[in-house]
């Protein structure tokens, strides 16, 4: 099978938001994984049975059709990107060391207005979080911008199994180690 | 430096596994944190369904099928929040078997004009060969390919030549894409998170390789 791109373009159906209950995802997702082996992946339940999911699909009235946006409607060109750790926070802004992802070389000092962090961001702002910062063009619609995106770094809390591999490497660091 | 010449670089990751679709969808991705819960509201869902699921968010594609996965963009602020994304929520769905990934990079260039456009294709393969059967003969698609990889990943590479999409209206314009394929080594199961590994650790590897070929194609190509 191939891993390349699979570019869908076309006339789709639309639905609504679909399942919206995290709680009962979230009870199939660890049901899930603690199966030794794949479950069957039909029929799927976390609280419906297939049938009614198969019937509400069908039945939705305010199905629509419309046209799957082109990726190309909304792109960025002449794009400099930069990866940031945070150094220190003040009242109205951060600092941070800039590492720039587009064309290497030596790591740069930035200072940030706070106003410049995305509400939803603002609780990941930290000392020695991550972020990208990127200044480029952006091409929405036909419109040509000029845009600065700051994005703060989103990855999942260690688990019991990142733990152990950090236990792991840096037990095999230790031994190998040479003291003179 | 910036290049006046590239239009759109486009980035894909496709996983190939067994994937159970109705689990990734833009609330469950909010409620974990991987994406902001504005984004999700904004999402535009095109179908939430146990056989398949596919949504655009402001920045990126996802669809998801009982055997493949694909998030892709074209936005290169994204570039790394999608790689994050996708090891986000794999690292979530532990035990998900994963048994090959593309990192495919896709970049559109404009060309001077139609001469110039005309010599690009007749340096990668002689026209001049098809002269005698073919009325103005063109090169439309070339696929190129590198049966086993330069690095210790099982795998393939794969270049692919052909005209920019009809969107973009390039009026003369190359599209280079290539596909940086994985499989996983013998004895792997992919339930270990091999494949995320790669991801993880050949991301800049893979970003690096594909800039380094178009490179050297363009400079070869003169353009």
């Amino acid at each position: 099978m191939s891993t390349f791109f699979n570019l869908t373009d076309g006339w789709s159906k639309a639905t609504s938001k679909g399942i919206t209950e995290i709680e009962q995802i979230d009870e199939f997702v660890k049901a899930y994984n603690d199966e030794d082996h794949c479950p069957p992946l039909t029929p799927w339940s976390i609280g419906r049975d297939s049938n009614v999911v198969n019937s509400d699909f069908e039945r939705i009235p305010q199905a629509i059709l419309y046209r799957q946006s082109s990726m190309y409607d909304n792109y960025f060109s002449k794009t400099q990107r930069w990866l940031g750790h945070v150094t220190s926070i003040n009242d109205a802004s951060f600092s941070a060391v800039l590492q720039d992802l587009t064309a290497g070389g030596t790591n740069e000092l930035a200072e940030f207005d706070l106003e410049e962090v995305s509400d939803e961001d603002v609780e990941l702002l930290q000392k020695g979080a991550a972020f990208y910062w990127s200044i480029g063009y952006s091409h929405e619609n036909g419109q040509i911008s000029k845009k600065s995106i700051i994005r703060f770094r989103r990855i999942p809390a260690f688990n019991q199994a990142d733990y152990d591999e950090i236990l792991d490497r840096v037990s095999e660091l230790k031994n190998s180690l040479i003291w003179d | 430096m910036l290049d006046d010449r590239l239009q759109v670089y486009q980035l894909s990751v496709v996983l190939i596994g067994n994937f159970n679709p109705i689990i990734i969808q833009p609330f469950w991705l909010a409620s974990k944190k991987l994406i902001r819960e504005k984004e999700a509201e904004k999402a535009k869902v095109q179908i939430i369904h146990k056989e398949i699921v596919r949504f655009e968010l402001d920045w990126a594609f996802i669809e998801v099928k009982k055997d493949r996965f694909e998030i892709r963009t074209t936005q290169l602020p994204y570039f790394e929040p999608l790689r994050d994304l996708v090891a986000g929520i794999f690292k979530l769905l532990t035990e998900t078997p994963i048994s090959m990934m593309g990192i495919n990079h896709s970049k559109s260039f404009v060309l001077r004009d139609e001469d110039h456009h005309y010599e690009i294709g007749n340096k990668l393969v002689n026209l001049n060969l098809w002269e005698e059967s073919l009325d103005d003969p063109r090169l439309f698609h070339l696929q190129i390919i590198e049966h086993k990889r330069k690095d210790q990943y099982p795998g393939m590479y794969v270049v692919i030549i052909e005209p920019p999409k009809q969107e973009l209206n390039i009026k003369y314009g190359v599209e280079i894409k290539m596909n940086d394929h994985y499989e996983l080594g013998q004895g792997q199961t992919g339930r270990n998170g091999e494949i995320l590994d790669i991801l993880e650790k050949n991301w800049k590897y893979s970003s690096d390789r594909a800039n380094e070929i178009i490179e050297n194609i363009r400079t070869k190509l003169n353009f």
